[in-house]
């Protein structure tokens, strides 16, 4: 059997879990389900389409491809810039709506904001810059043979290194440094963290900051192996939820795993099955996990 | 006090149903349609009210028993000649109860968001099947059928004009109001309201809650089963987007609008959301969702009980 299906889930899998980790920090954090995260993905790739071609433009065509890569050193200028710019906008949208819902209102009003929110942040990129697809270099490019009959272009390695880089950086930023203590300890206990002196609310505008960011990292992916449009982000919100579910939520490590899992399922069943049973196959995995494990992989179940 | 109430309530519901007979006759073609599709999209909240509202579980998954009544009905609509209007019912309700047996088995297991989630991906499952198994489902284009006449044996058959097309859908909606609001008010519906405020409690005082949780999410499936029949009749055709997820969210939010836990509420943000969506969609054309998705925000934060519960403490005030 051919091992392509691996190659391509994984690609797909590393885009998942970027985004998968914004919603499971959410999540634990703030303790709702956060339908917007998928515009989050959308507005991150519009930012760094806006911000590549402002470069371009400036430089007078500066946008040679570097290497082997379909893109040049503008694209990641631009990613840098756009990061931080769609954490801006998660963090305007916690301003605008979520903070001012957070005293008073059920994590159910909470939810059904957020799809709101989506709805109105979807239309809103469809009205700028119309549904017509757009792209970030129209360079082609000829996969390279990595043995066993797999195949991937040099792009889409560059991909997962970047995506391995960036979990690596949450996974330290968590784990050693102040701010990444602080926000274990609010999502192990607020009410006790706030006791202990921890600054909930910088905490949580650090969480929008991150999921924003990690976000539109997974916006600028998908723009570059696939198409930028205004539903890219809805399109990609189910597998969200089911990997950030997949591998537990509230886990980071998880929620990468989890979106590994479903985009490989997802590409070895359009190997296998045939592409139209691709979405199908990701819940019924979902569905068996929940039934045997409805913490996910990577969270202790609760004794 | 109690009886008060009662001649207060009565009195209300006789006259927004007497409003709502007369209705085809004063209005419009276009709007005496659209008044009757408000009253299905009313019912489908209002059964999801069983379970937002009254149970405390959100599902986001009323789409596939709300699509599986369409197609059930298709189903019945399509083999039988001349179309039978109780076999439609008949079969709906039961792809809709089978949808919702499965759904309530795996997922009541779950709690909160993983129920949440667990209905929504039921739902997107059925979505892929029903969208994929073109043979017997039409794919994409769905499936067309003739509406049915209302008919009692082989007495009287009278053929469905808009207008009779009404009473009918404003009988049953008014039945299933009455009908839900008497199993709300019941020992069964106590229960699940005590599950809503406490259920390690309610547990604990020794209910089997699970079994409870099933059958409140048969219920309001069978209820979503029966909106969807409705909506077949009235539209003659059957398709896969009213099966898709985002039918859920919308029925949630006609519930979030209006007012959970009422289950008039849900119908009157159900015809809120609607004619908001119509009008807004008049003047803005196709970017009408921008400044809907807005409005609906702006009720959440500044209206968090909804539309009903606004008017509530307004008229008590």
């Amino acid at each position: 059997m051919n091992l392509q299906f691996v190659a391509d889930g994984v690609l797909t899998g590393a885009m998942i879990g970027l985004g998968a980790i914004g919603v499971t920090l959410t999540y634990s954090i703030l303790r709702f389900a956060n339908f917007a995260q998928g515009e989050f993905i959308a507005w991150g790739a519009y930012f760094a389409l806006l911000v590549a071609t402002a470069l371009g433009w400036l430089a007078g065509g500066s946008s040679t491809p570097i290497g082997p890569f379909s893109f040049g050193w503008g694209l990641m200028l631009a990613l840098i810039v756009a990061m931080p710019l769609t954490g801006a906008l998660a963090l305007g949208l916690d301003w605008a709506l979520f903070a001012r819902l957070r005293e008073q209102a059920s994590s159910i009003t909470i939810v059904i904001a957020s799809f709101g929110a989506s709805m109105a942040l979807r239309s809103l990129l469809e009205f700028l810059f119309t549904s017509r697809p757009a792209y970030f270099t129209r360079e082609l490019q000829i996969a390279i043979r990595l043995g066993w009959g797999v195949r991937a272009t040099p792009d889409q390695l560059a991909l997962v290194g970047l995506t391995a880089v960036l979990v690596l950086a949450l996974h330290v930023l968590l784990t050693r440094t102040q701010i990444g203590r602080s926000m274990r300890a609010v999502s192990e206990n607020p009410a006790l963290a706030r006791v202990a002196g921890v600054d909930v609310d910088q905490v949580v505008r650090v969480t929008w900051l991150l999921g924003g960011a990690l976000a539109c990292a997974s916006g600028v992916m998908v723009g570059l192996t696939v198409q930028i449009r205004p539903f890219m982000g809805f399109d990609l919100l189910l597998p969200l939820f089911a990997a950030a579910i997949l591998g537990g939520i509230g886990s980071v490590p998880g929620a990468l795993v989890g979106g590994l899992i479903v985009g490989i399922a997802e590409a070895a069943a359009a190997a296998t099955v045939g592409a139209q049973w691709r979405a199908a196959v990701a819940f019924v995995l979902l569905i068996a996990m929940l039934l045997v494990r409805p913490t996910g992989l990577f969270v202790a179940t609760p004794k | 006090m109690r009886s008060r109430h009662g001649v207060v309530f009565w009195t209300g519901f006789a006259v927004v149903i007497a409003l709502l007979i007369v209705a085809p006759f004063v209005l419009p073609e276009f709007w005496r349609r659209f008044l009757t599709e408000i009253l299905i999209w009313g019912l489908l909240a209002m059964s999801s009210d069983i379970l937002i509202g009254y149970t405390g579980m959100v599902s986001f998954g009323h789409s596939a028993f709300f699509g599986l009544g369409m197609y059930g009905a298709a189903a019945a609509l399509l083999t039988t000649d001349p179309p039978n209007l109780w076999l439609a019912l008949f079969y709906g309700l039961i792809a809709a109860a089978a949808v919702a047996a499965c759904v309530a088995y795996f997922s009541t297991r779950l709690r909160d968001i993983y129920f949440a989630i667990t209905t929504l991906i039921f739902s997107q499952i059925f979505y892929v099947v029903i969208f994929t198994w073109t043979a017997v489902t039409g794919g994409e284009n769905g499936l067309n059928f003739d509406q049915p006449a209302l008919g009692f044996g082989r007495v009287l058959s009278i053929p469905f004009t808009p207008t009779i097309l009404h009473w009918f859908v404003l009988a049953v909606v008014a039945g299933s109001y009455l009908l839900l609001r008497r199993i709300t008010q019941s020992p069964f519906g106590m229960v699940l309201q005590s599950i809503r405020e406490n259920e390690a409690r309610t547990r604990a005082i020794g209910y089997a809650i699970e079994r409870y949780k099933i059958v409140a999410v048969m219920l309001s499936g069978l209820f979503a089963g029966l909106a969807g029949v409705l909506y077949a009749i009235q539209n003659q055709f059957a398709a896969p987007d009213f099966v898709f997820f985002l039918v859920s969210g919308e029925t949630v939010i006609y519930n979030v609008i209006g007012g959970i836990g009422t289950l008039v509420g849900p119908i009157v943000g159900a015809a809120f959301f609607l004619l908001l969506r119509e009008g807004l969609s008049r003047f803005l054309t196709e970017y009408y969702l921008i400044s809907l998705g807005i409005i609906f925000i702006a009720i959440v934060i500044f209206l968090p009980q909804g539309l009903l519960g606004f008017a509530r403490r307004w008229l008590n005030e």
